[in-house]
């Protein structure tokens, strides 16, 4: 009995190292724990003096985020709108089951926050609702692959809420729909200002256009303390939708700083990490209810989206990826007091991916000729 | 919104019944499991940031007595200090020197007040003005003030012995806006036997907060437990019943009120203009052998005694009754438009030689009519003046040739008439004139 659940367990293992993210190398898993070997709380190679410096690089490597997610989400291919509203459907009912048991359990436990309850609800609401499907393959499924566009479309819904939260909680004092706006016109801005220079240039020279924008993306958002995420994921609609091939020419350009831009994001993330008693108080539900939530989001996209989105939906959601990290340190860029919810996000995030070793669906083996 | 039967969606690939069932398998034990486990962590409670030393008591109970205590303990305060405030006078202590430092009087009789007091200390203003000093006890450092009648303004000494242990007191120190009260808790109270007093003193010993000298103790009824006889962490408190027995003796034990040997009169604005000075009392009388003659002159302006201004004779009584006899107090004096100060000593008012009536006093009361000279309010009978024939509503217009005198003028004359002088007066009466000798 005991081989077989042995057996069991190492097959799931099995099953992730054939997507190429076998649980202990899956970059969660392993970035997280390092940032906090090197933070402060370990080596403190990376003192809070270094982590101050590297606020600009997160803002960078958060639009980048939003660049990513704004390019997928207008280049969807058929199905788009009733993908997006199923997405959309998916991230609310996350939202909602992580916020409403959060908030709840704030108001029980009586936790001693800087912040007010229901902020921090939402904000964990949040982070739960962005979700990464498992990497596609060529001969992968339908139902992966279209799991794999739903993670990409939900995310949309949690960077403009996100967007709300970090206007509502900036010290610039500006109203929160100004700080919504803003960074959409940011990215407008700056992406039309892009289009003109990418459309004229070529080579070295547009690399450097296309990272210099990223950089203005970031840094005037950052400025004006709003969300990074969705400047850049306005820039990348944009783009998107222009004529010309603009969006791939900066998805060429960018995916030579995306992954060391993910990587340092991660191990900041890990760097910045707090043990606080909140903060592992909130790890526990923040797991267990952003797993409910996208069960039961997923299956209620399914029914929204019938014949596209896969019934077993949720399941293939239930790995958070990076969106969730970025909301996180976005919000504790923009306001203190944030420690306990960057440590449960963060924390939450490699539990997530260690459960989602469990919940999604092996692939079907394939058939013996 | 209702999920279409599997059998009605042609759509669906073949091979996704299963995961389907076992989707809204999931999905339902996750549910279950959520609800249950909301329902689990909701019964749990933040553990708060507890004082690390152990307490029987529970955290909850904990805090709710201790937020009861302080709260009963403010608004026993706030009683206090409404009741006690009345029954209480802030002295100013030793007001010649820089930074002067206040003392807690209270009354224990109508017009009595007890104040701790050393014996080299001497006394200034008071909210009340001058509290003239009636005795002094300089065994225990009390000191028996004079102050204005107050016939329900008196502290209830405490008549039951103080059981001892840890308990909460009311304490009533001196500021310079008023009296301040404040609870503090003494870790052990106890009968003390002294031989300076027939009751026993009361120690208080593990202060929470160290006492200044002189301070008030009330116990948190209200009732007044005596005066700090020292300071600190541990303090020694003279009783009530001491205190009140040296007010009602005070007269009797002890009669020391200061003296300089000197009459005053009100500084004019005609004499501010002869003087040149803007304030004080003006030295009418010098009397012959006192602490100031020969060191004082009449037509001297008194500014100040021991540093306190004064401004009218009541000011000049109180101060100067309020010196030690036997101490020397700098007088400042205002002297032919110049500012000196002369040292004095001061000695007992009761001791000095009081002037009879008949060698001082003509018997006049007068008041001083501008450019005319002194109108007679009043003659006492049997007086120098009665024997003069003067009468009310006479007008003296010139004495010994000089017109226009005023009451000082007449009575520093008088008083410095020799056994038998007499003084020349040219009175008015109604339309009469006529001259008048008042002899000595």
């Amino acid at each position: 009995m005991a081989l077989q659940g042995l057996r069991r367990t190492i097959s799931l293992f099995r099953t992730r190292a054939a997507l190429g993210l076998s649980p202990a190398m899956a970059p969660i898993v392993l970035y997280v724990p390092l940032g906090m070997l090197l933070g402060p709380m370990g080596a403190g190679i990376l003192s809070p003096r270094i982590l101050g410096h590297l606020d600009a690089v997160i803002s960078i490597a958060l639009a980048t985020l939003g660049l990513f997610i704004g390019i997928a989400a207008a280049t969807q291919g058929g199905e788009r709108k009733r993908l997006l509203v199923a997405s959309s459907a998916e991230a609310a009912v996350t939202m909602t089951v992580v916020a409403g048991a959060i908030f709840f359990l704030l108001g029980t436990w009586g936790i001693p926050l800087s912040l007010e309850p229901r902020i921090v609800a939402v904000a964990l609401g949040v982070c739960a609702a962005a979700s990464a499907a498992p990497p596609i393959t060529a001969g992968d499924e339908q139902a992966r692959r279209i799991a794999a566009r739903v993670a990409d479309l939900d995310d949309v819904l949690p960077i403009l809420a996100g967007a709300f939260v970090v206007a509502t909680l900036s010290s610039v004092g500006m109203p929160a729909l100004l700080g919504v706006l803003a960074p959409i016109g940011i990215g407008l801005a700056l992406a039309a200002a892009g289009w003109l220079l990418f459309e004229h240039s070529e080579g070295a020279e547009r690399g450097v256009y296309v990272l210099g924008i990223i950089a203005l993306l970031g840094g005037c958002a950052a400025y004006l303390s709003v969300s990074p995420l969705l400047a850049g994921m306005a820039a990348g609609w944009l783009w998107a939708l222009t004529s010309g091939h603009t969006d791939a020419v900066v998805r060429r350009e960018l995916r030579k700083v995306q992954h060391p831009l993910i990587l340092l994001l991660l191990i900041a993330a890990g760097a910045s990490l707090e043990v606080s008693t909140a903060g592992i108080w909130l790890f526990a539900p923040y797991v267990v209810f952003r797993v409910a939530g996208k069960l039961m989001g997923g299956w209620f996209a399914s029914r929204m989206a019938p014949g596209v989105a896969p019934s077993d939906l949720g399941a293939y959601l239930v790995s958070p990826g990076v969106i969730g990290i970025a909301f996180a340190l976005n919000l504790d860029q923009v306001t203190p007091g944030m420690a306990p919810l960057v440590f449960a996000v963060s924390i939450g995030a490699v539990a997530s991916e260690i459960v989602a070793v469990i919940v999604v669906p092996p692939r079907p083996q394939p058939q013996p000729a | 919104m209702s999920a279409p039967a599997p059998d009605s969606r042609p759509d669906v690939p073949a091979g996704q019944e299963g995961r389907r069932g076992r989707e809204t398998r999931l999905l339902l034990a996750t549910i279950a499991i959520s609800v249950a486990v909301l329902v689990l962590l909701a019964r749990f409670r933040f553990p708060d940031q507890v004082d690390p030393v152990e307490n029987p008591a529970p955290a909850p109970l904990e805090r709710l007595a201790a937020r009861a205590t302080y709260d009963e303990l403010a608004a026993i305060m706030a009683d206090l200090e409404r009741r006690l405030a009345p029954r209480l006078v802030v002295v100013q202590v030793q007001p010649d020197r820089p930074g002067g430092q206040y003392a807690i009087a209270a009354r224990m009789t109508p017009n009595r007040a007890v104040v701790h007091l050393a014996p080299h200390e001497t006394l200034g203003q008071s909210h009340a003005g001058y509290l003239p000093i009636l005795g002094r006890d300089k065994t225990l450092d009390i000191a028996v003030l004079s102050v204005p009648e107050a016939a329900d303004a008196t502290v209830t000494p405490a008549t039951t012995p103080v059981r001892p242990g840890p308990r909460y007191l009311a304490v009533v120190e001196a500021n310079p806006q008023g009296p301040v009260i404040r609870p503090v808790y003494a870790g052990r109270t106890d009968l003390l036997q002294d031989p300076r007093t027939s009751s026993p003193l009361l120690s208080i010993a593990a202060l929470q907060q160290a006492l200044p000298r002189g301070a008030a103790v009330f116990t948190l009824n209200g009732n007044f437990l005596g005066l700090a006889a020292d300071g600190g962490a541990s303090a020694t408190v003279i009783p009530a019943d001491v205190l009140l027995a040296a007010a009602e003796s005070a007269r009797t034990v002890e009669e020391t009120r200061g003296d300089i040997g000197v009459d005053v009169q009100p500084l004019t604005p005609g004499l501010s203009r002869a003087t040149g000075a803007e304030r004080g009392v003006v030295v009418s009388y010098v009397h012959r052998g006192g602490p100031a003659a020969g060191l004082l002159d009449t037509g001297d302006v008194i500014l100040s005694v021991g540093g306190t201004a004064v401004s009218t004779p009541a000011d000049f009584q109180q101060v100067v009754q309020s010196r030690s006899p036997g101490s020397q107090t700098a007088v400042g004096v205002m002297r032919r438009g110049k500012q000196i100060e002369v040292p004095i000593t001061v000695r007992d008012a009761t001791s000095a030689p009081q002037p009879s009536p008949q060698e001082d006093d003509p018997g006049l009361v007068m008041r001083f009519v501008p450019d005319l000279g002194v109108e007679i309010v009043s003659v006492r009978p049997g007086s120098a003046a009665a024997r003069a024939d003067l009468a009310a509503g006479d007008i003296i217009l010139r004495l010994n040739g000089v017109a226009a005198p005023t009451p000082s003028a007449l009575l520093n004359a008088y008083r410095q008439l020799p056994a038998q002088g007499a003084l020349l007066l040219a009175v008015q009466r109604g339309a009469d004139h006529r001259a008048v000798a008042l002899e000595r």
